[in-house]
């Protein structure tokens, strides 16, 4: 698949309307989930949209080469935000004070969201993806760049863990 | 099947999908991706400096390790472990040795000797220099894959991260009582040898880390403890090896302190052998099916004994079996073919109209029930339970048979019923899920989810 990839400064530089390119198509397809996808990663609404924005300038750069956008794009973001927490290193709660979505502690789904936001990075990535995806072992294995049984064993930690929370 | 808490993650999730913000979508090249691309697409040596600064945190923090395990020039000590003889075959991981001496000195369950291992394989002079490493194992009774294998979990945390993984332990000297266990291999999920193979000597090994960062490889004689060589190549390979059996430890540590920041491994491998594939993922699929079956045995209770309470003498009789006020459940027993069995079908009335009868959805056979099979449209729901839509439209009963043990079903919201003739029942709202709770009368129970 070859896909016209124009440098995105130039269109808003020159004034000129234009037709929105492949690349601008899948970009407004796919931006909402892509941010949902990285606020589910990140717990951050706020740092979401920036990874999410990330994510796609790291597409872009390789729009007309990649054959399936979309699961690039979702590893991609599964990257960025990995990447996200290893840098705030030492700060396991600085996602919360920096624009964390607000939570009703009292509230059972929020309580499982704030159960779920405290699983380590790949177990939060494969619920995110396993649920709200509706991904399969073999999708989220490709996105985590990791063996399906890696995913399997994620999964089935990840749940005995929140089971192990949950009151 | 769809469990309560899967139903509840996916819930709980959508609900926060659907709380983010997202501005109308921004048109390509607008300002805000226009200003990640600018910063992405900054000249060269912009971003080179970031990148060397990176790069020497990484080679000061690897250069400690490296120097750490350098200077620690005398064998790490395996605590405790029971004298052995370097001279006969090593048979583990821990404890180190041969069978008579792990007979002699070791542990009599898989979580004592994973639990021995681990806190000699966490001792502060022998995890990398400057990481703290603690760690728990799994409560859960360790699954067997076979009758002198199992496999435990367990968990290492550091100051800001934890990871799981598995580990094989077998047991030693088969006549021995107590019993008598040794930790074989295994290591941390995102972690996984690939290949170690050892022969003439030389030893060759490649591993896969999903977690990047530097990976430190240790090499010990399997029978007496002593650090012969390290190396931290991927692939590696070691030359000059006396050892008839070496052990191989892998310490990983992510140099930006990232998730995981300390990952292990470690396996065994005899002259002449390769290995491939070892580690938690290796594992893993044993260890499900072993739990599955673990599982599958706490419904050992349900499985036995006739259904004999509401069990009509002839069949084709219809026996009323519950009479209250607004339900009335009825028995038919109806010789079905297919299963080789009577099968108990029920035509329930509701609210003083009877319900549509189905035999599919209101027919239980003892044999059904005793395999834990789906039955009638119960399926998938791991119980003998029917769900029929009630004439209202509104709500759905939950009408189970239980074999003759059961003597309590409660709710998870605290709601007792206790099973009539072995037949138990439940309204609950449609569309909804409701896990009980079945206790059988020797105080087993077992759990099964409806809705």
């Amino acid at each position: 698949m070859t896909i016209p990839c124009e440098d995105p400064r130039s269109a808003a530089e020159d004034g000129h309307a234009r037709e929105p390119s492949s690349f601008d198509r899948f970009f407004r397809d796919q931006y909402p989930t892509t941010v949902r996808l990285a606020h589910l990663l990140t717990g951050s609404n706020a740092i979401a949209e920036e990874l999410a924005q990330d994510a796609f300038a790291q597409i872009y750069r390789r729009f007309d080469t990649i054959r399936e956008p979309r699961p690039y794009l979702r590893a991609t973001t599964v990257n960025v935000c990995r990447n996200w927490h290893r840098r705030r290193t030492r700060e396991v709660d600085r996602f919360r004070r920096h624009g964390a979505t607000t939570t009703d502690a009292s509230d059972p789904v929020d309580e499982l969201i704030d159960i779920i936001a405290d699983l380590s990075y790949r177990q939060r990535a494969v619920v995110v993806m396993r649920y709200w995806l509706d991904l399969s072992e073999a999708d989220i294995a490709q996105a985590l760049e990791c063996r399906p049984g890696t995913v399997k064993s994620l999964h089935s930690r990840a749940l005995a863990a929140i089971r192990k929370e949950l009151p | 099947m769809t469990t309560s808490l899967e139903h509840d993650i996916r819930t709980a999730l959508a609900r926060q999908a659907d709380r983010t913000t997202i501005d109308a979508a921004p048109e390509f090249g607008e300002r805000p991706l226009r200003l990640h691309l600018d910063s992405t697409t900054r000249p060269r040596h912009r971003r080179l400096v970031p990148l060397m600064a990176a790069a020497a945190v990484l080679v000061a923090v690897a250069g400690l390790v490296v120097v750490t395990q350098l200077r620690d020039e005398t064998p790490a000590p395996l605590a405790e472990r029971p004298a052995v003889d370097a001279s006969s075959a090593a048979v583990g991981l821990y404890p180190a040795g041969e069978v008579d001496s792990i007979v002699a000195a070791g542990f009599d369950t898989p979580q004592a000797a994973v639990d021995a291992y681990l806190a000699d394989r966490t001792r502060p002079d022998v995890v990398p220099d400057g990481y703290t490493v603690t760690y728990s194992v799994s409560d859960l009774e360790p699954p067997r894959i076979r009758d002198d294998a199992a496999v435990v979990g367990f968990s290492l945390a550091t100051e800001n991260d934890t990871g799981d993984g598995l580990l094989l332990v077998r047991q030693v000297g088969a006549d021995a009582q107590p019993e008598r266990w040794v930790v074989t291999g295994g290591g941390i999920g995102t972690f996984t040898i690939d290949q170690l193979d050892f022969r003439d000597g030389q030893l060759t090994g490649s591993f896969t880390n999903d977690a990047g960062g530097q990976t430190q490889v240790d090499v010990y004689d399997a029978a007496s403890g002593e650090r012969l060589a390290q190396s931290s190549d991927d692939p590696f390979t070691i030359d000059d090896l006396t050892a008839s059996a070496v052990t191989v430890r892998f310490w990983n540590t992510v140099a930006d302190g990232g998730y995981p920041i300390a990952v292990f491994a470690e396996a065994i491998v005899h002259s002449g052998e390769t290995v491939t594939d070892i580690g938690e993922s290796a594992l893993h699929d044993q260890y499900y099916d072993a739990i599955q079956q673990q599982v599958e045995g706490t419904h050992e209770p349900f499985d036995t004994g006739p259904i004999a309470a509401f069990l009509p003498e002839v069949a084709g009789d219809m026996v009323t079996i519950v009479d209250e006020p607004g339900f009335k459940i009825d028995a038919q027993v109806q010789p079905v073919q297919r299963t080789g069995q009577d099968e108990y079908c029920l035509a329930i009335t509701w609210a003083g109209q009877e319900l549509p009868f189905d035999t599919q959805a209101t027919c239980f056979s003892a044999e059904a029930i005793a395999m834990q099979q789906d039955i009638g449209n119960g399926a998938g729901l791991g119980g003998p339970v029917a769900v029929l839509d009630s004439l209202d439209g509104t709500q759905v009963l939950v009408v189970g048979a239980v074999p003759d043990a059961v003597t309590d079903i409660r709710t998870e919201t605290g709601k007792n019923i206790t099973p009539t003739h072995n037949i138990w029942w439940d309204v609950i709202d449609s569309g909804s899920l409701v896990t009980y709770k079945i206790i059988a009368s020797d105080g087993r129970t077992t759990e099964l989810t409806a809705g």
